[in-house]
């Protein structure tokens, strides 16, 4: 019985880097950006793919209940406030709601790359004791030039975005307090995850990605909604300076980030190395 | 629950789709010959990272971009009896033994149903399997493709050669989508160049 | 991982009809609520509707999963198989899915998404046997179990956590799950669930002329199958456990009432259909690939098992593809003398005049196996001549002594 409650909860707890990095460090909060990185000038257009937003209500045993009046009333408050973000900031979001045909599938395995992408971001960049050496001082994760293909939607940009919440029921509340008091350990009062992506459509790269694990707004209301994407979207690249190139004519470079790799730094050969003597 | 959460955890790992938490990284710079997990030599053409844990002994593991975008793995001299992974559930999901007496053809299937079992599924194909050499010796180079639980399609190749009766095996997997065709070229010239040092 | 992980929210949320444990007793619901496999049929309670969008979204990714098997004209037969059980009027109540994995399965969503694994289908010996498990299914679907289960298990755990006041550690590392966890994450239905469900499925059956018999058939070649992978690998059967894998625990009790239930049914069964040839024949080009599914699992014992059960204990029923099965497994075994056995099977196979090419590579790799090389060589030119495209021709060739050119 453990073993099901246990499955769903993981099941539904969806975001699955965020979850180890969360379970390492009780909580996660991390933005990486491609340094120097600027949107382009002028009318800039984002894709926004599979807005996933799952609002339920955390019960007293800490099991999710999916709550779909909750997370309706959550998705249009975060679009709506995604939207008035980005306009603020002079941007379109163009949302893609295509999921036949073959760009649908372009879309389906690009979406699951991102994923893997952001997983690895995670692993091993964000979470720091488990940093690879070629990306100490990088940021240079990339879906590959290919993604270009997904410009064919209409935007430059591509945004992923995700956001899970479980909020906790009244019950919940009163355990956690109660298990402070007697000293039964910290049982989490509801799980607030979301994580945002931006992906230049141009080069594949991965030029944003923010992670939280434990996100602050009500998004059951628009205010809170507002404050989460206001979160979210921290340290999102600003557009660059410069003259807007009006449509037909060469595009505008961007100003290129300084080179990848990083690696020249010695590093000192592990004791542990390759095993010898065997 | 916690039963649940291992197995997991330890099929994740075994199927190379996560890294141990505590797992420290070591670069691994290109242009120079290297020592790898005991006995063979190779020159990795690119810098790579190489974790500190080993999935078994004499194993190592290296990625670029971390493992589930690019996973190269070195097993250098699997014993007689022995299977690829550790074997978290050996009475009820026991892993297939290597066998000094395999032929070429056997490793290759040895190496697909240890996949199969691993990865719980059944999208792993063989795409291609031809005669190669590795350090010199006689062996097979073969190429797979499966979808892995996060739903990203992989390709992947493996050399591998029987000698002294132990398996050397250095296999390679990335995600279809721009990872593979990145890599793949530096990782065959590092196949190329393993070489044994008595 | 984060579109699989969405997909396995869908499954955590799967009933599975394959589990049984103690449970706390199914309350009975007493009002004439309208069924869930009734034509518009519009989730009632703030409970069912979150679900319901869950389970939504969920099959939005399932559509867009690597294992799912989209051969049309499979997807027709077993749709049609449902329809033909439940009837073409409740039947359009459920979306059917066929995925690729070799495990014994099958699950229906409180949304009405059905999945179907692979392995059921190769393990199925006719149409009357998959009608039972589909029939099964569809009772928990329409008698809302997962639903109910759900509420249950909130009842049951909010208790557990007010009695104990222990930190409730989510369990992240298990989101980590692989595909396992899709198989892992069976529901548990209480007693009384399963024995309406099976009740339920032997309605059916019998309303369709199929013969009912085999719901119980299904249930104990499946034990049986078990019974023998446990025995080749010296474990305990695990149709005596719960937990991941547990699907059917086979309690003499429950066979007899099915027995019973059929025999009560349909007195006289020999009028009602099994429609053997036609389940063969729908399964066609897939069940070489199952098989080899089943084979790729190592599990040499309930593979032999099931192999007989094919061939349904009678020497005739070996056919050319049963005799090629039999020779990889042993192949794939290569325990003492069983390449010998091996050898022998490939040979009956292509005696039998009708079984994949592969069996000449099969026996040629045996042969060379067990030292006879010029044979062996032989086969595998064979083979080359019959499949001289296959993925491992290159190394084949060099192997039957031929040059590379």
């Amino acid at each position: 019985m453990k073993a099901l409650l246990t499955a769903i909860v993981a099941a539904l707890l969806l975001f699955v880097p965020a979850g180890s990095a969360h379970a390492q460090f009780g909580g996660l909060e991390r933005t990486e950006v491609k340094e120097g990185y600027q949107l382009k000038p002028g009318a800039v257009q984002i894709l926004v793919f599979r807005p996933d937003v799952h609002v339920g209500e955390q019960t007293t045993g800490g099991m999710n209940e999916p709550n779909a009046e909750w997370t309706q009333t959550a998705k249009a408050h975060i679009m709506a406030a995604l939207e008035q973000e980005h306009l603020a900031r002079g941007s379109q979001l163009v949302m893609v709601t295509q999921e036949d045909g073959e760009m649908g599938e372009l879309v389906a395995d690009y979406t699951a790359l991102f994923g893997t992408v952001a997983n690895s971001v995670l692993n091993h960049k964000m979470v720091r004791s488990n940093r690879l050496p070629t990306k100490r001082d990088a940021f240079d994760w990339t879906l590959g030039e290919d993604a270009a293909r997904l410009k064919a939607l209409g935007g430059d940009y591509g945004l992923f975005f995700y956001t899970y919440d479980s909020y906790g029921s009244t019950g919940r509340k009163i355990i956690q307090g109660l298990a402070l008091v007697l000293g039964g350990g910290f049982v989490p009062s509801g799980v607030h995850i979301g994580y945002a992506g931006l992906v230049d459509l141009d080069t594949g790269d991965l030029v944003w990605l923010n992670v939280d694990t434990s996100m602050g707004g009500d998004i059951r209301t628009a205010e809170g909604a507002q404050k989460r994407v206001a979160q979210l979207m921290e340290e999102f690249p600003v557009r660059a300076e410069g003259v807007v190139v009006p449509e037909g004519t060469v595009t505008f470079d961007p100003p290129l980030p300084p080179d990848g790799p990083v690696d020249d730094e010695p590093v000192v050969a592990s004791p542990t190395a390759a095993g010898d003597g065997q | 629950m916690k039963r649940l959460g291992k197995l997991f955890i330890a099929l994740a790992l075994a199927a190379g789709l996560t890294t141990p938490a505590q797992a420290g990284w070591r670069l691994v710079e290109k242009g120079e010959e290297r020592k790898v997990a005991g006995r063979m030599y190779v020159t990795p053409t690119e810098d790579w990272n190489r974790s500190t844990i080993r999935p078994v002994s004499r194993s190592e593991v290296w990625t670029r971009d971390g493992r589930e975008l690019n996973d190269l793995d070195f097993f250098m001299g699997i014993k007689d009896g022995k299977p690829l992974f550790r074997e978290t559930h050996r009475k009820r999901a026991p892993l297939p033994k290597f066998d000094p007496a395999m032929l070429p053809t056997d490793i290759v299937e040895w190496y697909q149903d240890t996949a199969n079992i691993v990865l719980g599924g059944s999208l792993f194909a063989i795409t291609e399997v031809k005669p190669a050499r590795l350090a010199g010796y006689d062996g097979v180079h073969f190429a797979f493709s499966y979808t892995g639980s996060d739903n990203v399609e992989r390709k992947g190749e493996v050399r591998a050669a029987i000698i002294d009766s132990r398996l050397y095996l250095i296999s390679f997997d990335a995600p279809s989508l721009y990872y593979f065709d990145r890599n793949i070229g530096g990782v065959r010239v590092l196949m190329d160049s393993a070489r044994l040092k008595r | 991982m984060k579109q699989f992980a969405i997909t396995l929210a869908a499954s955590a949320l799967f009933a599975s009809p394959l589990a049984a444990q103690d449970v706390a007793a199914v309350e009975q619901v007493a009002d004439p609520a309208p069924l869930p496999s009734a034509h518009g049929y519009e989730p009632q309670d703030d409970l069912e509707k979150g679900l319901w969008y869950e389970m939504d979204e969920a099959e939005r990714r399932l559509k867009q999963s690597k294992f799912l098997i989209e051969d049309p004209a499979l997807n027709d037969y077993v749709r049609g198989v449902l329809c033909r059980t439940v009837g073409e009027d409740r039947c359009p109540a459920a979306r059917i899915y066929l995925m690729r994995t070799p495990q014994f399965n099958a699950s229906m969503a409180p949304n009405g998404v059905m999945l179907v694994y692979s392995g059921l289908l190769l393990r199925m010996r006719d149409e009357a046997q998959l009608a039972a498990v589909l029939g099964h299914e569809f009772t928990h679907f329409e008698k809302q179990h997962s639903l109910r289960l759900f509420r249950n298990m909130r009842k049951k755990s909010d208790l557990m956590a007010w009695l104990s006041v222990a930190p409730v550690r989510l369990p992240y590392a298990a989101a980590m799950a692989t595909q396992f966890a899709v198989i892992g994450s069976v529901f548990s239905f209480s007693r009384d669930m399963e024995r309406e469900a099976d009740a339920g499925s032997i309605k059916e059956l019998a309303q369709a002329g199929y013969d009912p018999r085999a719901a119980s058939a299904v249930w104990s070649q499946l034990g049986a199958e078990m019974d023998a992978t446990a025995k080749e690998r010296r474990h305990r059967s695990n149709k005596k456990r719960g937990g991941l894998f547990a699907t059917h625990p086979r309690t003499t009790d429950r066979m007899g009432t099915l027995a019973q239930l059929a025999e009560a049914a349909v007195p006289d069964a020999s009028a009602a259909e099994t429609r053997a040839a036609e389940y063969r024949a729908a399964l066609g080009d897939w069940w070489p690939q199952l098989i080899d599914d089943q084979i790729a699992l190592q599990d040499f014992g309930g593979t032999e098992y099931l192999l007989a059960t094919l061939a349904g204990g009678d020497p005739a029923g070996w056919t050319g593809d049963l005799l090629y099965a039999r020779g990889e497994l042993y192949r794939a075994r290569a325990k003492e003398g069983d390449f010998a056995q091996a050898a022998d099977f490939f040979r009956q196979a292509i005696a039998t005049g009708d079984t994949p090419p592969e069996s000449w590579r099969g026996l040629g790799l045996a042969l060379m196996r067990l030292g006879n090389k010029p044979e062996g060589q032989e086969a595998l030119r064979s083979y080359l001549t019959l499949r001289p495209q296959a993925a491992d021709a290159a190394l084949l060739r060099t192997m039957a002594g031929e040059t590379l050119s």
